[in-house]
């Protein structure tokens, strides 16, 4: 009897340990001694099975033992995969069970700061906690950690050990070891790019399952066309504001880059010394380099204030009636012209590059007919080169309308249709940064209809992309 | 010849043809000028963006800090534990000897307070106490002294006009106050004052005129062509004589008081104190080794930049082995076919998507499905390898395509397999363009804000993290935080953080065209 209980306390004592240790360490200290245990013990049974038939394997002994490995180390790996993702919501959704109900009846994000809080002090020991019922709930969280864990660790254990059972049972003197392994490595590389499709499919998933809990809530019709944004207050949730929003910023800064973007790519492939353009290349791709949070500040504390004085001299002058533009300290304008800026690069070295791919014999043939450089560019190389330009444009309206940062920081927070580009006005990405960095519920539609924010945006971004991925295709096929 | 029957109409074609020149060349010009301008503006608008970036933070590299010791020491001396309020009224007890007679106005003890902010003095104190634990005495005590004097000492509040002379003439009046005569020298100051004001009276709502001599400071109440009505600031004269000539300097406030945070008192104490020596300009170390605070003063990256190194270990971690594995599968193993073209248009597509809504792909999957906590950067690393990842996959495949055939062909020849020809031949070669593309795209996203707001790492932080489940922010973020603080002294500090960031971007940069190098040549 009583050594049962100490048996019991023994084990109990193993789980809540099991609980303390980090995963990372936990996990590669599995790895290594599984991947060890599998390749001695399949090298040693490869030397003793070439010795018995008395002649060489058809693959090395080495080879041998990576096949054990991979055999034993690919199922510990997704054991450890799935296990890193089912952990938290098991042991918190048991926790939760166990709470009283002044905490579990706590709203969704609180509940969840308050298990986050737990966890951390879980992880970086319960030093800070001051509060016992807090000690209490993270010794008691560690021990259904030790509990998931000592089934998810057994399972890969078992898992690990069915790997290397199998690869002892394949081993033979004649077996094609290598080309087993050859094939293991290659699944193990269509994984990794198997994985950006399910990026793809998780984004796609992750946007259209809240999208439709928020079109559960309002009909797609209002939201689509509805003239008044309210979000914050959960009553108005017409987007269209919005849309115009970003429309207005990206045509703004399309006014800017798609001129400066393609004069400074011809000037620079066509004109330019080839010492001029070695200094003027790399200073561009320095603009394309800096982070959008410093266009943000440079928005801040250079363009909105240039704007906003350069709004007031114009209500200033005689013939224009006081208070004729919004002159607001955050603008559309300042956002748009920024991020024409952000985009001058990616306009113009696509652009670049376009330009010096078409052959050289169009440049010859124009000035055969005698015409000048700009005509040449003008009736020739552009024509040629059209679908290329077109693409780059394509690509960078497709940035213009995605672009966060600058919008969030310089265009204000105002949704509201008006044609006065001095004034406030906010985007789709504006939105969706203060719709989740607000403290909301997530089950509510104020955050849900980032959801849907984002799903157009990444409709509209995903478009862009794809027609210039055809124009492009088209011109290849043209002259390349 | 019947082309030239007619020689009018051949003068006529000739002028036709040279026009056309004229008008050709026109065009051929204009077209060059517009391309040359195109160039000069996106040169023009990288140097406006770095000069103005730089301008500001150059203010906030130092800053300036006031020196004490007298009471402090003794108070160090008689009691170890140094309470925080006995060393406060210390630090206050040192700046009001160090000045002339302050008086006891209410506004007069307010302005001295708010010189030295509280949680700065409460920081010095603990410092302060562990100091004279350790070595049984204390250490001379610098504080960082309030935002607003620390910009107006660095000249970036107001303009400031100074005139030195040494032949005023005082004759006192009544209740400390005089009448000053100005000497010819400073007589375009009172000029400039005077142009400002109605009446020449000196309010709150004109420029301040103050005069300093080394008994005290005045502040001027009313301005006439070279007579200056003038009465205490700080001290002033004891049992003062009829007339007197002194030395001193005028000094010329030009935003009025009611524009700018600080009072007339505070700049007089600031210059006062300057003058002793007491207040020094120092580097601001607790830039670079302190974490975010609600104060300017105490503001600083640490924390940031700890939580950036973190999140881009997490990142590199993930983004780089998988992106090279995905590459080398796509370049050297895939066969043209349905699936691989499927994966192929996923990496493309997923390299133009908006990074913020892979930040809705955080939220909605490693926050809400996976419980993985907030704000750590755990998750933000994990967002950040999902972005990054068809960029490094894509300069890779690029990397791995400069490898001609002839090596992969030689290595099969002899009969070594397809891992063996990628992992002995193949990429080694295109390790170099490889490992530049890597460090190119974590480069990118050690820049990247939008979708680590998303998951919550704008929070507050004051702890530097230690761990990837801690809370932790990241410098882009906490340049977007800093950029929303409403004192001014936050500009300069946004700025300074830029200049961080782009410095470590561009020795990244750098770091990876010099690998590039150093490998081809090997």
């Amino acid at each position: 009897m009583d050594k049962e209980q100490t048996g019991v306390e023994w084990i109990s004592g193993v789980i809540q340990s099991l609980g303390e240790m980090p995963f990372g360490w936990l996990s590669f200290v599995l790895l290594s001694g599984m991947g060890i245990a599998a390749f001695t013990t399949a090298r040693i049974r490869a030397f003793e099975l070439s010795a018995a038939a008395k002649r060489p394997l058809r693959a090395h002994p080495n080879t041998h033992a990576v096949f054990a490995l991979l055999a034993c180390l690919l199922p510990i790996v997704a054991a450890l995969l799935v296990l890193s993702f089912v952990d938290g919501p098991i042991e918190r959704r048991a926790l939760v069970a166990e709470l009283p109900a002044r905490l579990s009846e706590l709203p969704m994000v609180d509940l969840d700061r308050y298990l986050d809080g737990l966890d951390r002090a879980s992880v970086s020991g319960p030093g800070q906690q001051v509060d016992v019922f807090d000690r209490a709930a993270t010794d008691r969280l560690l021990e259904l950690r030790g509990e998931v864990r000592a089934f998810g660790y057994l399972f890969a254990l078992l898992a690990g050990a069915a790997g290397i059972f199998f690869a002892l049972r394949i081993q033979t003197v004649d077996a094609p070891v290598r080309r087993y392994v050859e094939r293991g490595v290659e699944i193990i590389l269509q994984a990794s790019a198997g994985l950006a499709v399910l990026v793809t499919l998780g984004i796609l998933a992750s946007l259209l399952v809240e999208s439709f809990r928020f079109f559960s809530t309002v009909s797609p019709i209002s939201f689509l066309f509805g003239l008044e944004w309210n979000a914050q207050s959960g009553r108005s949730f017409g987007a269209v504001p919005l849309f115009f929003g970003t429309l207005v910023v990206a045509v703004v800064a399309m006014c800017l880059a798609i001129p400066v973007g393609l004069f400074s790519a011809i000037y620079l492939s066509e004109y330019a010394r080839p010492s001029t353009r070695r200094l003027i290349k790399p200073a561009l791709e320095v603009l394309a380099g800096i982070p959008t949070v410093v266009y943000g500040f440079f928005a801040i504390v250079f363009m909105a204030p240039l704007v906003q004085w350069a709004a007031t001299a114009i209500n200033a002058l005689p013939f224009i009636p006081d208070n004729f533009l919004a002159a607001q300290p955050s603008s559309a304008l300042a956002a748009g012209l920024v991020l024409g800026i952000m985009t001058i690069p990616y306009i113009s070295s696509l652009v670049d590059d376009v330009l010096t791919a078409v052959p050289q014999e169009y440049r010859q043939a124009g000035y055969a007919l005698g015409s000048t450089q700009s005509e040449l560019i003008r009736n020739i190389l552009f024509p040629v080169a059209l679908p290329g330009i077109s693409a780059a444009i394509l690509l960078a309206v497709s940035r213009a309308v995605g672009e966060t940062m600058i919008v969030v920081m310089a265009a204000g927070q105002r949704p509201h249709i008006t044609a006065d580009v001095t004034s406030d006005m906010t985007t789709v990405t504006a939105q969706i940064v203060s719709l989740l960095t607000a403290d909301t519920a997530f089950d509510s539609a104020t955050t849900l209809s980032a959801f849907a924010l984002g799903a157009a945006l990444f409709a509209t971004t995903l478009f862009f992309n794809q027609a210039a991925l055809s124009v492009v295709r088209r011109m290849d096929l043209r002259h390349v | 010849m019947s082309e030239y029957r007619d020689a009018d109409q051949e003068t006529a074609w000739r002028s036709d043809i040279s026009a056309g020149l004229a008008r050709r060349r026109a065009r051929e010009n204009r077209f060059r000028l517009a391309g040359r301008s195109a160039v000069v503006f996106a040169t023009l608008m990288l140097a406006a963006l770095l000069a103005s970036l730089f301008l500001l933070a150059s203010s906030a590299f130092v800053r300036h800090e006031l020196t004490l010791e007298t009471r402090l020491s003794a108070l160090a001396t008689t009691d170890g534990s140094s309470p925080i309020a006995d060393f406060t009224a210390a630090v206050r007890g040192d700046i009001t000897d160090a000045l002339p007679d302050i008086g006891d106005s209410l506004d007069a003890a307010r302005d001295l307070s708010l010189m030295v902010p509280r949680l700065a003095i409460v920081a010095e104190a603990e410092r302060q106490a562990a100091v004279l634990k350790t070595r049984g005495r204390a250490a001379p005590v610098t504080i960082p002294i309030s935002d607003d004097i620390d910009l107006y000492l660095k000249g970036r509040s107001s303009a400031e006009f100074v005139r030195e002379a040494n032949a005023f003439v005082l004759t006192p009046s009544f209740a400390g106050a005089a009448t000053l005569r100005v000497p010819p020298s400073g007589a375009g100051l009172l000029d400039r004052a005077r142009a400002e004001t109605e009446d020449g009276v000196l309010t709150s709502e004109t420029p301040s005129l103050l005069f300093e001599t080394d008994q005290g400071v005045w502040k001027g109440t009313a301005v006439s062509e070279n007579n200056l009505m003038i009465e205490p600031l700080l001290g002033g004269l004891v049992g003062a004589p009829d007339t007197l000539v002194v030395s001193g300097r005028l000094r010329l406030l030009w935003t009025p008081e009611t524009e700018r945070v600080f009072s007339d008192r505070q700049a007089a104490m600031a210059r006062w104190l300057q003058e002793d020596g007491l207040i020094r300009q120092g580097l601001n170390l607790r830039f670079f080794t302190g974490t975010d605070s609600t104060y300017p003063e105490l503001a600083g990256i640490l924390a940031a930049l700890v939580g950036s190194l973190l999140t881009m270990v997490v990142t590199a971690s993930l983004a780089v082995p998988i992106g090279i594995m995905a590459a080398v599968y796509l370049e050297e193993f895939a066969r043209d076919g349905r699936l691989t073209r499927f994966i192929e248009l996923n990496i493309n597509n997923l390299a133009a998507v908006p990074s913020i809504i892979f930040g809705l792909l955080g939220v909605a999957v490693l926050l809400n499905l996976a419980d993985l906590p907030r704000s750590a950067p755990l998750v933000g690393g994990l967002v950040l390898a999902l972005l990054t990842l068809p960029t490094i996959i894509i300069s890779a495949r690029a990397a791995l395509r400069t490898v001609p055939m002839d090596h992969r062909n030689a290595a099969l020849a002899i009969g070594a397999t397809r891992v063996q020809v990628v992992a002995d031949h193949v990429l080694p070669l295109a390790m170099p363009g490889i490992l530049t593309g890597s460090i190119i795209g974590l480069a990118r996203a050690l820049g990247e804000t939008a979708p680590l707001l998303l998951i919550g790492m704008v929070a507050f932080v004051v702890e530097v993290p230690s761990g990837i489940r801690d809370e932790a922010t990241t410098l882009p973020v906490l340049i977007f935080n800093w950029s929303k603080g409403a004192e001014r002294a936050w500009e300069p500090l946004t700025a300074a953080a830029v200049v961080v960031l782009l410095a470590l971007l561009l020795a990244i940069n750098a770091f990876a065209v010099y690998l590039r190098n150093r490998l081809e040549q090997r």
